[in-house]
């Protein structure tokens, strides 16, 4: 398992920056570039260090344009440490929907961002409507 | 704010103990440490391997002394800030 690993300083020109955030929590940890693993591996050493091993999470990673993109085959994982240069940003999401969302993830800033734009055009036609009356 | 030298090769399990000497935390106690990195953000350090990336991360900033945080509690549930965290 990849959860033991350490990256030796002498090799740190090949080394990953994770920083994985779940909630309110930043984790931050080293991988070696030239053996990422698999990314069952990656999932279960991310369950590891956030201490949630029973949790079923959903785990995207911020790309150079800044769009949040899935992990969850070996494809899409090593295209994301290939891309890291070399700080890997992490978003972690509980599968389950119970769960209260984190307000801080890209989507959820979305959702608030399209919901607000709503509310404006709404209060807007009613202030027009009140001010034709 | 306490200030104290320790070894860069200090472990893990040494680190918590020195800890909970200077700030007076009894063996029983849950403590939880974060660090402040590069980007002004509060990491979790729970492993050796997470210690061993602040120290990564410190030498490369060169800044004058690695500042930590030091809760004396555990989050309610993972992923939650400390009991009496916030961004201040």
């Amino acid at each position: 398992m990849n959860k033991n690993q350490r990256v030796p300083s002498n090799r740190s020109l090949s080394a990953v920056e994770v920083k994985s955030k779940f909630g309110a929590e930043f984790r931050r940890f080293s991988l070696d570039r030239s053996k990422p693993g698999r990314f069952d591996e990656f999932y279960g050493l991310l369950q590891h260090v956030h201490r949630i091993p029973n949790v079923e999470l959903l785990v995207g990673y911020a790309d150079v344009h800044g769009d949040l993109l899935p992990i969850n085959n070996d494809d899409n994982y090593h295209k994301a440490i290939s891309t890291a240069s070399p700080l890997l940003r992490l978003f972690l999401q509980r599968k389950d929907p119970g769960f209260p969302p984190d307000l801080s993830t890209p989507h959820f800033t979305l959702l608030l961002s399209t919901i607000w734009s709503q509310l404006k055009r709404r209060c807007s036609v009613q202030m027009q409507q009140i001010g034709s009356l | 704010m306490l200030i104290t030298d320790l070894a860069a090769t200090v472990t893990f399990v040494e680190l918590c103990e020195e800890v909970r000497t200077m700030c007076s935390v009894a063996k029983q106690q849950p403590i939880t440490l974060k660090w402040i990195d590069d980007e002004g953000d509060p990491c979790t350090i729970s492993s050796q391997m997470e210690l061993e990336e602040a120290f990564r991360i410190y030498n490369r900033t060169k800044k004058s002394g690695l500042l930590l945080h030091v809760f004396p509690s555990i989050p309610e549930r993972p992923g939650m800030p400390c009991p009496g965290e916030d961004s201040e």
